[in-house]
């Protein structure tokens, strides 16, 4: 039976304004042998929600799986198993106006601006493009004015609605990238590392954007990072992953004052402890690199970096349980 | 394979700038290592100032090919004098602070084909002064070792 998008409704039967579901997404992965099909373990078995209203952090080295989690949140790629519920709604069963709706809800910011901006495109018809498929501005005489309107609320001068994405900075054109994901008027935005690629300097002009136009807007975002301080600035709970598993959920200052995976641990130390000249103060607990995804470690897929490792570890996957109060940690031995 | 021919000077340009976190300082740990082993000097080039707050002796800071300020580590981050280096210290992000606004510096580097007269951050410094549109101001030490171009502070 279908039911009718209209979000009131929704949202009093569905607490949550995203549930993902046991989500599985492997990738065929470039063998020698005829035999045996191996597969890249993107994501495997991952389940959570999102809120309407949070900033909620997908954190993790690359290889963990976040941005195929945000591809897959937004109809990028496929699920090989498992759900994505929107309001209650499977997104893989959208079809026509359903999923054109759908479609302009959520939006996406890349983490290259460099690329994910045709070059061939002026800064007008990129922002344009979108408000044309949706429909979103009727009269076709305001569509500039509209287009001039989104570039300064995202600190960008009129100046630039005729510029082609080379005669622009980094920031610059992550701006445009922001105010083209702007341009549908979503719910929802997918950050996949909007600042990694941007110097010192820009970076906290994009990310005090983000969080303005959020307040404004009164949207949703997922932000991918691998830099705790960005999520620390931005984010109201995050998700720590390791190679397509979640380790540790929990709300942003509460994951601050302790982290009970050990995996969260490695992080947070990794991040610039920032004191001065004190040289490499702590040294890394955990040694080693990131497995591969394609012959995933057995057990915990953390236990071959884990200075906590027992037995159990490595025949065992921990379970992801509520360990106290909206903290979720899959670990034998929390610390 | 840059120590094979036994350097006296490793340049190390962004070395660790696309890398994750913990592989980032697992390379700063190995070069740190390296360095004290062959008693090397390093050039570390990045933009990452929290990166060199732990690693560097020294930081020279250049803007649009020109270098700004330069002093010992602990001097220059905790006494900044160029409002460049300034704004770049305040937007570190630290793990202590939140719920502010992140400190940002307005504009964007300039373009470097066209001709700026006088100094090259005027078009976004927040204490320029009428000298800084006509005359480019001049690298002086200041302080001991503490070397800064700008009009302002000197003045």
């Amino acid at each position: 039976m279908m039911e009718k998008a209209s979000n009131a409704s929704f949202l009093s039967k569905n607490p949550h304004l995203f549930e993902i579901k046991n989500l599985k997404v492997y990738f065929p992965a470039q063998t020698s042998s005829l035999i045996r099909r191996k597969y890249v373990y993107a994501v495997d078995d991952v389940s959570f929600f999102i809120d309407s209203g949070e900033v909620l952090g997908l954190v993790g080295e690359s290889g963990s799986g976040k941005t195929t989690i945000g591809r897959v949140i937004a109809r990028l790629t496929p699920p090989t198993e498992g759900k994505v519920l929107f309001q209650g709604r499977d997104i893989m069963s959208l079809r026509g106006k359903d999923l054109k709706n759908y479609r302009r809800m959520v939006q996406m910011i890349f983490q290259d601006p460099y690329e994910s901006l045709n070059p061939r495109l002026t800064v007008f018809s990129t922002i344009a493009f979108p408000l044309r498929v949706q429909g979103i501005v009727k009269d076709k005489n305001k569509i500039r004015e509209y287009c001039i309107d989104l570039l300064r609320s995202v600190g960008l001068s009129e100046d630039a609605i005729d510029k082609y994405p080379h005669e622009l900075s980094g920031g610059e054109r992550q701006r445009v990238a922001i105010a083209r994901a702007l341009a549908v008027k979503p719910q929802f935005l997918i950050a996949d590392e909007p600042v990694s690629m941007l110097d010192l300097s820009i970076r906290s002009g994009i990310l005090n954007l983000l969080m303005e136009l959020k307040n404004q807007y009164g949207l949703t975002y997922l932000l991918t990072t691998h830099d705790l301080r960005v999520a620390y600035y931005t984010c109201d709970r995050i998700i720590v992953m390791y190679l397509g598993k979640i380790m540790e959920i929990a709300p942003i200052e509460d994951f601050m004052s302790h982290q009970f995976h050990p995996y969260s641990q490695l992080l947070l130390s990794a991040s610039a402890s920032f004191g001065f000249g004190d040289r490499p103060k702590r040294r890394l607990g955990a040694t080693g690199e990131i497995a591969s995804a394609i012959d995933p470690p057995e057990g915990c897929r953390f236990h071959p970096r884990c200075p906590f490792r027992t037995e159990e570890c490595s025949k065992k996957t921990p379970p992801l349980a509520e360990l106290r109060n909206r903290r979720f940690v899959a670990c034998f031995n929390p610390q | 394979m840059a120590l094979a021919l036994n350097p006296v000077l490793l340049i190390a340009d962004e070395p660790t700038t696309a890398l994750d976190v913990v592989v980032a300082r697992q390379v700063l740990e190995v070069l740190w290592d390296m360095k004290k082993r062959f008693g090397l000097s390093v050039l570390f080039i990045t933009h990452d100032l929290s990166t060199l707050a732990e690693f560097s002796n020294r930081i020279a800071v250049m803007y649009s090919g020109m270098l700004v300020e330069m002093a010992d580590t602990k001097s220059l981050l905790s006494n900044p004098l160029h409002p460049y280096t300034d704004g770049l210290v305040k937007s570190l992000m630290s793990l202590t602070r939140r719920g502010e606004k992140l400190w940002s510096i307005p504009g964007s580097p300039p373009d470097l084909a066209a001709e700026i007269k006088g100094c090259r951050f005027r078009p976004r410094c927040p204490i320029a002064m009428e000298r800084c549109f006509s005359k480019k101001p001049e690298f002086i030490e200041v302080g001991q070792g503490h070397y800064v171009a700008c009009h302002k502070v000197v003045s």
